[in-house]
Formats: C-alpha cells, sequence, structure tokens
C-alpha cells in the first residue's frame, strides 16, 4: 500500500535508503567471504611432507618473532581455524548461494595460479587403415599440422580438451568423439582418428634438459563405424552414454 | 567506579556511537548517490559487444550444437538430458540479447534474459565457461539493476527522443562493479603461491605460461630465453600489480568523494595510484590479448574498466574531443544533493 501522509512518506523514504545502504553493506560482507581463498584443511592434510615442511618455516618464522608456537600446535591451529572459517564463512554467504547456484557463479578468482615447467600438448592424427602410421592431423604450434585449428583453439573447446592439474576432465570422450566426427567428415580417405596428450617439459635456460622419448597420456581412438552411420549421421554412443573410445595405456 | 570515571566512559561511549553514526549516516549518502548513466552505459555496451563477439565466434567455428546439445544428441558435454530448449535457439535468444544490450533496447529485460539463458550454457557444459564467463554474468545482473540504458541507447531515443541523455541512475551498481573488478584482481594475485609466482622459483611463471601450446599464441620456445629477465620483472609486476587491487577501492573514494582526509587518502592522491593502476590494467590486459589466445577475456575484463570512471571524466573527454552536446559537459546535478566540489573533484553529501 503506498504511503499517503507526507509524514509516513518520509518515514518510509528514510527507512527505504537505510534497507539500501544495509543490504549493500550486506553484499561487500558475502561477497568477502565467498572470494576468500581459504579452502577446508584436513588432519589428514597437515601430515603431508610438503605441508608439514611449510608450517615448520611458518613456526621458525613465528619463533623470530618473539611468538612461540611449535609445528604440531600450528598444524592443530590451522585445521580449527579453518573449520571455524567454513563454518563462519556458510552461514554468511548463505543468502546469496541460491542465486550463485542458479547462475553458476562463484566469487573464487584463480587465474593461471599454476604455471608448471610440466605442460600438455594434444595431437590428433587419422589414418586410412590400422597396418599405416599415423598421420598428424594438429598439433599446437605446428603450422603444418592445422587440420580443425580454428574450432579447436576457440575458448570453449579448448575448456573442454585442455587438461587441468589432475589431468584431462570430465567431458575429454564425448571432445574426442565429436573431433573424430569433423575429422571423418574433411577426410573421407581416414578410416580412424586418435587424439592424445603428450606430456612436455620447459627447463628454465642453464637447467640441465632431460632428452626422452615423448610421453603421451589420455590417448582415445575412434573408427569411423564407432561415430558414423552407414549415411554419415551422428551415430548415438553404445556401451554407455559417451562411448569412451578405444582407451590406449600411456606411450 | 569514581563519579569523574564515569562520566569519562560515558563521554566515550557517547563519542563512540556519534562517530558510528555520522560513518553510517556517510555510508548511507554513498548508497544513495545518484548520477548520469554514462559509465555504467559504456560498461553495457562494451560487454553486450562482447559477449555477442563470442557467441558469434562459436556459430563461425560450427561448434554451438558441439557445445551445447545433449550428449545423445552429438555434445561433449555430459548432460544427458536435453537442455530446455535447443541449443540453437539458447544461442540464438543469448546472442541477440546481447546486441540488444548493446543497442539499449529493452536493456533491463536484455541482461536479464541474456543472465538466464548465459546461466542454462554454462550449466550444461561448465567445462566451456571460463572465469570471464562467470565475471560477465556477474556484470549482467548489476546491469540489469543500474538504469544503464538510459543513455547511449535505443531505449533513450524512444523515451526521450534522444540517444545521449542527462538522465540520474543510482551510483551503487557502478561501485558495485568497481568492487567486483578489484576483487577479481586481489584474490587472484593472492592464489598465486605456486613457487613460480614467487621468489622460490625466481618469478618464472610468465617465462612457462608463454611457453605453454595451448595458450601462447606464438611459438616463442628458444626466443623467450632472451628476455627471461625481463620476465620475471613482468612476473613479479603482474603479482605485485593483482595484490594491490585493493587500494584501488580507497582510491575510487578518495576520488568519488573528494575527500582530503586521512594520511591514507592524501598519500593515494599523491602517488596518483588510480592513473598507474588503470594503465598498467590496459597494458596487461592488451599484452595479453597479443601473447595469448585467450579468447574474450581480456577484452571481458577491459569491458567493465568504463565504470572506474566517473561520468563526468566522460564528459570532460567528450568536451576535449569537442564533440559533446551544448551543455553536457557540465558539471552533474547530484538532484537535490549539495554538491561539493574540490579542486575539481565532484563529491556529493547530503
Amino acid at each position: 500500500m503506498r504511503p499517503t501522509t507526507p509524514r509516513v512518506r518520509v518515514i518510509a523514504r528514510r527507512a527505504a535508503r537505510h534497507g539500501r545502504a544495509a543490504l549493500l553493506a550486506a553484499v561487500l560482507v558475502m561477497q568477502f567471504f565467498a572470494a576468500c581463498p581459504v579452502d577446508p584443511v584436513l588432519e589428514a592434510d597437515v601430515h603431508k611432507p610438503d605441508v608439514r615442511a611449510h608450517i615448520a618455516r611458518v613456526s621458525r618464522r613465528l619463533a623470530s618473532l618473539g611468538i612461540a608456537r611449535d609445528t604440531d600446535a600450528l598444524a592443530a591451529d590451522l585445521v580449527t581455524w579453518s573449520a571455524r572459517w567454513q563454518a563462519v564463512s556458510a552461514v554468511v554467504t548463505a543468502p546469496m548461494r541460491p542465486y550463485w547456484d542458479a547462475t553458476l557463479t562463484h566469487q573464487r578468482w584463480a587465474l593461471f595460479t599454476t604455471a608448471s615447467p610440466d605442460r600438455w600438448r594434444m595431437w590428433i592424427e587419422g589414418r586410412p587403415a590400422e597396418s599405416i602410421a599415423w598421420e598428424v592431423l594438429y598439433r599446437p604450434h605446428d603450422p603444418e599440422h592445422r587440420l580443425l585449428a580454428g574450432p579447436l583453439e576457440y575458448r570453449r573447446v579448448r575448456g573442454v580438451w585442455n587438461p587441468g592439474a589432475t589431468g584431462v576432465r570430465n567431458p575429454y570422450p564425448g571432445f574426442v568423439r565429436w573431433v573424430a566426427r569433423r575429422v571423418f567428415a574433411l577426410r573421407p580417405d581416414l578410416q580412424q582418428v586418435r587424439v592424445r596428450m603428450e606430456r612436455v617439459h620447459f627447463a628454465l635456460p642453464g637447467e640441465p634438459v632431460v632428452q626422452r622419448e615423448p610421453w603421451f597420456e589420455a590417448v582415445r581412438v575412434f573408427t569411423r563405424d564407432e561415430v558414423l552411420g552407414p549415411r554419415g549421421e551422428i551415430r548415438v554412443p553404445r556401451g554407455g552414454p559417451l562411448g569412451l573410445g578405444n582407451v590406449e595405456e600411456g606411450e | 567506579m569514581t563519579a569523574t570515571g564515569a562520566t569519562t566512559s560515558g563521554v566515550w561511549r557517547g563519542s563512540v556511537r556519534v562517530r558510528i553514526a555520522t560513518r553510517w549516516s556517510r555510508w548511507v549518502s554513498f548508497c544513495h548517490r545518484r548520477e548520469p548513466a554514462t559509465a555504467v552505459a559504456l560498461v553495457r555496451i562494451a560487454v553486450g559487444l562482447v559477449v555477442a563477439y563470442d557467441l558469434a565466434a562459436a556459430a563461425c567455428y560450427g561448434v554451438v550444437d558441439a557445445l551445447w546439445a545433449h550428449a545423445g544428441a552429438g555434445g561433449m558435454g555430459l548432460v544427458e538430458a536435453p537442455p530446455p530448449l535447443p541449443p540453437r535457439v539458447l544461442w540464438a535468444i543469448a546472442t541477440v540479447s546481447a546486441l540488444t544490450l548493446a543497442a539499449g533496447l529493452w536493456t533491463r529485460t536484455s541482461a536479464a534474459a541474456l543472465l538466464v539463458v548465459y546461466s542454462v550454457l554454462a550449466k550444461i557444459l561448465p567445462e566451456a565457461d571460463r572465469g570471464i564467463d562467470l565475471l560477465l554474468r556477474h556484470a549482467l545482473l548489476l546491469l540489469a539493476l543500474s538504469g544503464a540504458g538510459r543513455t547511449l541507447s535505443l531505449d533513450a531515443r524512444l523515451r526521450e527522443g534522444t540517444f545521449v541523455s542527462d538522465a540520474h541512475v543510482p551510483a551503487w551498481p557502478r561501485y558495485l562493479l568497481i568492487v567486483q573488478l578489484a576483487s577479481v584482481y586481489f584474490f587472484a594475485g593472492w592464489q598465486k603461491i605456486s613457487p613460480q609466482w614467487t621468489s622460490v622459483d625466481g618469478w618464472s611463471a610468465l617465462y612457462f605460461v608463454l611457453r605453454d601450446p595451448h595458450y601462447a599464441t606464438f611459438d616463442l620456445t628458444t626466443a623467450l630465453d632472451d628476455f627471461l629477465p625481463l620476465l620475471r620483472v613482468a612476473t613479479l609486476a603482474t603479482v605485485v600489480w593483482e595484490r594491490s587491487a585493493l587500494l584501488l577501492l580507497l582510491a575510487v573514494w578518495a576520488r568519488e568523494s573528494g575527500s582530503r582526509r586521512g594520511w591514507s587518502v592524501r598519500v593515494i592522491r599523491r602517488s596518483r595510484y588510480f592513473a598507474c593502476f588503470v594503465t598498467v590494467g590496459v597494458v596487461f590486459h592488451v599484452s595479453l590479448a597479443i601473447a595469448m589466445n585467450l579468447g574474450i577475456f581480456p577484452w571481458g575484463c577491459l569491458a567493465l574498466y568504463p565504470a572506474l570512471f566517473r561520468p563526468q571524466d566522460f564528459h570532460s573527454l567528450a568536451a576535449r574531443l569537442g564533440g559533446r552536446r551544448a551543455g553536457h559537459g557540465q558539471r552533474p546535478d547530484f538532484r537535490g544533493q549539495r554538491v561539493r566540489d574540490t579542486n575539481g573533484l565532484a563529491g556529493a553529501t547530503s
């Protein structure tokens, strides 16, 4: 109902102003809690050697500042405070969770957090028959092999095939099946398509370079019959929702 | 407790209460500010164009069905149930919404529709939804709430008979866009703690990132070795710049409020931190766009940069470029609020 008297209107307007200011303050607090990169630390985590070494280093630094806290006590504090933070954060951010879930958003911003010298390089290959050697069709930074380079290097498609910290992602088999279909449509002479990830290691100048044979992981092979029907139509995967392709061991 | 002690304590409590009340009142005034819609309108145009470009790229590469159809229909995703609408229809709604958002036609509806469809697309194949998409979805919500269509838009043309309007809109959506941008940089910076981003591995992160075959635009396998010292400096500069982003909020506060009180505000003003941050940000993103194949990431971030500036900054720029309408470059009128202008910096207090 709209306020009718001037006094009621003034009070309503003032309440709206204060309400908005309170809401915006609450949003800022929620954003802070949601953005803080504090992951839950478990009891098992603090016993890992690298974490233990890090805690010991912090303990030594604290001691140099006159704060005596041994490694065990510091590890216990870490577990306790991380759990407390998680609990508070869950309560504080609860009002925004439904929105974040509905829009698949969050506030944890991690941009190129790992810059490891160990990287991946994808190879896409094809061959007309099993007895013939594989022909490289696409390889990043290889100007002679650029089949499907445009769609493959489009950021959304790369998000599907580019391995994460723990290796290839869940939709990788679906990606390989799609690549195979596109390759077979473009190259009627090919009967098999193989996609695999080469492990590459970069050394800093002056560091010793270990010479070794290329090492491949996530090797998947699809034949023409597996992905295309007799008239070139999309063949619905058999043996599971995706059809994982013929998985080969790492070479 | 003695009578004097009780009086002192009472005075102290009273002074704290007054201080809190004053701060709260200042915060309420800050949240209630209104300003010309120019800055958010520019963000709206940039965000709409960036999203439309990205969706157009998906269509040009012929990957719309592959990305957003369900697994049984040839899509890459793991979702077995068909999406609520066919992928091409979802794509078309998203593209049209992005274009109408950029044009400022049915602006709120366009922003809301794009936010909804963008979210549906993200749920079909989350791996194809990158960090920049999340950031743009956050921005879309604020644009939908901001009145970004009040100027530089078809809505303004339809409503007021002119594309450029002096209509005032709430300033808080722009402030939240700034907080969002600062939050992205600051927390991303603090998460860069792997050895290559620190002195442990000699600030070598950019050396490895720029050699990544999946991301680097050029194969610089040997050329990068000659630039290693420069790349170490650039890595350190990236971390420092990102981690300093919290100061951006202070710098914006100093600019927006015209306040000269407090040593931190004086230092941030004298150091020209705001200008440095924006310059480094633009150089950083343009360098990324050249050196790395990150799609719309650099442009999506830069699309939010107009929010960092006050509307009058754009008006003065337009005036300086000689392309302004008569009377448009005047100091903004904060509708019934007393406007205090300190050394050219307009600050509104109620």
